[in-house]
């Protein structure tokens, strides 16, 4: 098999004494969908904002395409790149949040474009455009116009994820993408998702939606206690159940 | 001087008067204009500086905040002047009345920026970062945009107290429309009517103010 | 060129200084207390159902706050006896601060009276009150609650605003400070000062009204 798209090794966060997680090792290769499933408080959120350095962390590698994102090595210290640098990295990586973050002073539109404009520098008009075009991809090609803020949650959602793949990012990160909808919104979004996993897109995607995770991933890693306490295919995990804290973990949903 | 009829005396001494209210308006407008940029910028700095640029411009904001606008006046005027008198030149009144200002309403607008801009909630932030934004661009473009709607109506507020506050650079004999006023008392008397009169100059300007304010939030109220 | 810098003379005149100080407090204190009196009636009448009282006093708060405070001291100090009323300095004064202080305590208390819950005042006429006893027994304490906040901070402008008293010789800090800086020349050492004194002042009465705050806060 080729050389993952992303490689983190020995991955470890901490505030002072208090371990989020640490010894984290995960490769998501070039069009693989893996889903991050744990117990609330398991670090799978910050792992996922780390992989998007919006986290400082103290131990370990990423690296995208074999080269390091983040940290680089001065004198022999470990030292975090300038805000300017990670800002060029994180170009290539998309993210959806919880909380959609949409920009409630702009349009769908002026959303989707806004990276278009001034990170890409593609011109006015044609960035517009092409924002039109991903929005119709999520089935919103009409509400182009409208204020966010008059949108219901699920297509709230959906403009994001529009706003994340314009940008086409080497790979997206949805830190829980459905968790703030109303429960009739959930499928619109999650269906969304699906469609890009299906596109060949590559993503990793922390989530409760266990049914979803099952259906769309290649690969699911099941964090607890601050580490990966298991990993594998979707029947790996869902089926077999290796151990007590995975069974515990899945009796709570359902599959 | 023999006193006049007080309509007589506007008329007559019309062009005092105009003398007086466009040194009203240019001081008053230039500390606006001057305390926006300096007080925005403090404010950006003041909220996502680090440690070393925060504390110092806090405790600046909260001083300045905490001196009577005519004592800064006084101060700046009685410190220019002697500065400049050490040096030989003579001090320009208007300049030491519209840094006075200034300074007064820098102080006020960099607490609303910080304001505004704290109530921004940080996803806002993670967003601007997520599509790759440097943070100039987050601040221009995503958190300024959001922080101006909040701060419009305040600012507002800041700009006509500005504007009132343009009356006690007379006390430092600034030739302005309340100068002109005790001027013309001095020689025709009737106090009453002469400050009537400037009350309600002042109240035409901050109206004409407010309403252009009300005119810039109905344009950014589309959200 | 080098400035020797003497703080010792404006040391010597802490007394005056310090005494300036107490008179601005007291002009403050005492045109914010006779300000709540005026915003009290002003906001019951701005809340009232009758259109007539909601528009002057909706005229009183919009005149009054475009109005430089400067300018309404003179008005009362040098114009009001044109029509054969003369006041004393002080009293001019604080006539000129209280009036001005009650257009902002108009809006203050009425933002006050607006939070309260509608079901509060339903719940008194539930249980037979008369309208007056609302207001006194329901709405005035609840309000005074809300907007102890506000209160607090506008009797610290106030006390700002006093520094305008020196326009009309009232001895108050802001014109001691004046006096003693035209004599000595010590402009740098007394203005600092003087600026230190506010600051300081302000503090402590946020410091003093915080605390009394939290006292009569609800449980």
């Amino acid at each position: 098999m080729a050389d993952a798209l992303l490689q983190i090794r020995g991955l470890g966060k901490w505030f002072g004494d208090h371990k989020i997680f640490d010894g984290v090792n995960l490769d998501v290769h070039e069009g693989e969908v893996v889903s991050i499933i744990g117990s609330s408080g398991s670090g799978k959120t910050t792992m996922l904002r780390c992989v998007n350095l919006l986290e400082e962390f103290q131990h370990g590698t990423i690296t995208l395409d074999g080269k390091e994102i983040g940290y680089h090595m001065v004198g022999g210290k470990r030292k975090r790149l300038s805000e300017g640098a990670i800002a060029d990295q994180r170009m290539h990586t998309g993210m959806v949040f919880q909380q959609f973050n949409l920009f409630p002073h702009m349009t769908a539109k002026e959303n989707v474009a806004l990276g278009l404009i001034k990170v890409k520098r593609i011109p006015k008009p044609e960035a517009h455009k092409e924002a039109l075009e991903w929005l119709a991809k999520v089935g919103l090609g009409d509400r182009g116009e409208s204020y966010v803020t008059q949108m219901s949650g699920g297509q709230q959602q959906r403009v994001a994820i529009a706003r994340a793949v314009a940008m086409n990012p080497r790979f997206l990160l949805f830190d829980e993408p459905a968790s703030a909808l109303d429960p009739e919104l959930v499928g619109e979004v999650l269906a969304t998702i699906k469609q890009l996993a299906s596109e060949g897109k590559t993503m990793m995607i922390v989530t409760h939606e266990m049914r979803f995770a099952r259906d769309v991933s290649d690969k699911v890693v099941f964090m607890d206690d601050a580490k990966i306490a298991d990993m594998g295919t979707p029947e790996h995990i869902f089926v077999n159940r290796n151990s007590v804290r995975l069974q515990n973990f899945l009796s709570g949903f359902n599959t | 001087m023999t006193p006049i009829p007080f309509y007589d005396s506007l008329f007559q001494y019309r062009n005092a008067y105009l003398i007086g209210l466009v040194n009203t308006v240019v001081s008053s407008f230039s500390a606006i204009i001057i305390g926006a940029i300096l007080g925005v910028a403090i404010g950006i700095a003041v909220t996502y500086g680090n440690k070393y640029v925060k504390i110092p411009l806090r405790l600046l904001i909260d001083i300045i905040r905490g001196i009577p606008g005519l004592v800064i006046i006084f101060s700046i005027y009685y410190f220019l002047d002697a500065i400049m008198m050490m040096h030989g030149m003579r001090l320009s009144l208007m300049a030491a009345g519209i840094i006075a200002l200034s300074i007064t309403n820098a102080a006020q607008i960099a607490e609303l920026t910080r304001g505004a801009l704290q109530a921004i909630p940080n996803g806002q932030i993670e967003a601007g970062r997520a599509i790759g934004l440097r943070f100039w661009q987050i601040i221009l473009y995503i958190l300024m945009p959001q922080a101006l709607v909040q701060m419009l109506p305040p600012w507002v507020n800041s700009a006509t107290e500005t504007v009132k506050g343009s009356t006690l650079l007379s006390l430092i004999g600034v030739s302005q429309l309340l100068l002109v006023t005790q001027q013309m008392i001095a020689t025709n008397n009737q106090a009453l009517k002469y400050y009537i009169f400037i009350g309600v100059v002042f109240f035409v300007l901050n109206t004409f103010i407010e309403m252009v304010g009300k005119a810039f939030e109905k344009r950014l109220k589309t959200v | 060129m080098r400035y020797h810098w003497n703080f010792g003379t404006v040391f010597s005149q802490m007394d005056a200084l310090l005494e300036g100080l107490v008179v601005g407090l007291v002009l403050a204190v005492v045109s914010l207390l006779i300000g709540m009196l005026i915003g009290l009636v002003l906001a019951f009448m701005s809340t009232s159902k009758s259109k007539a009282l909601r528009i002057v006093a909706k005229w009183y708060v919009t005149v009054l706050r475009n109005t430089p405070l400067l300018v309404l001291i003179y008005i009362v100090y040098f114009g009001l006896p044109d029509i054969k009323i003369s006041l004393g300095k002080e009293e001019s004064f604080v006539f000129a601060l209280a009036i001005y202080a009650g257009a902002y305590m108009t809006e203050v208390f009425r933002a006050g009276l607006e939070a309260i819950p509608k079901g509060l005042i339903e719940a008194g006429q539930a249980i037979g009150l008369k309208r007056l006893q609302i207001r006194l027994y329901i709405q005035l304490p609840i309000m005074f609650r809300n907007v102890l906040p506000s209160l607090g901070n506008y009797l610290i402008s106030l006390f700002k605003d006093s520094s305008l008293a020196s326009a009309i010789t009232i001895a108050e800090l802001t014109y001691i400070a004046r006096k003693i800086s035209t004599i000595t020349f010590r402009v740098f050492e007394v203005w600092i000062v003087t600026a230190i004194m506010y600051v300081i002042a302000c503090y402590l009465i946020a410091f003093i009204l915080r605390r009394l705050e939290r006292r009569f806060a609800l449980p």
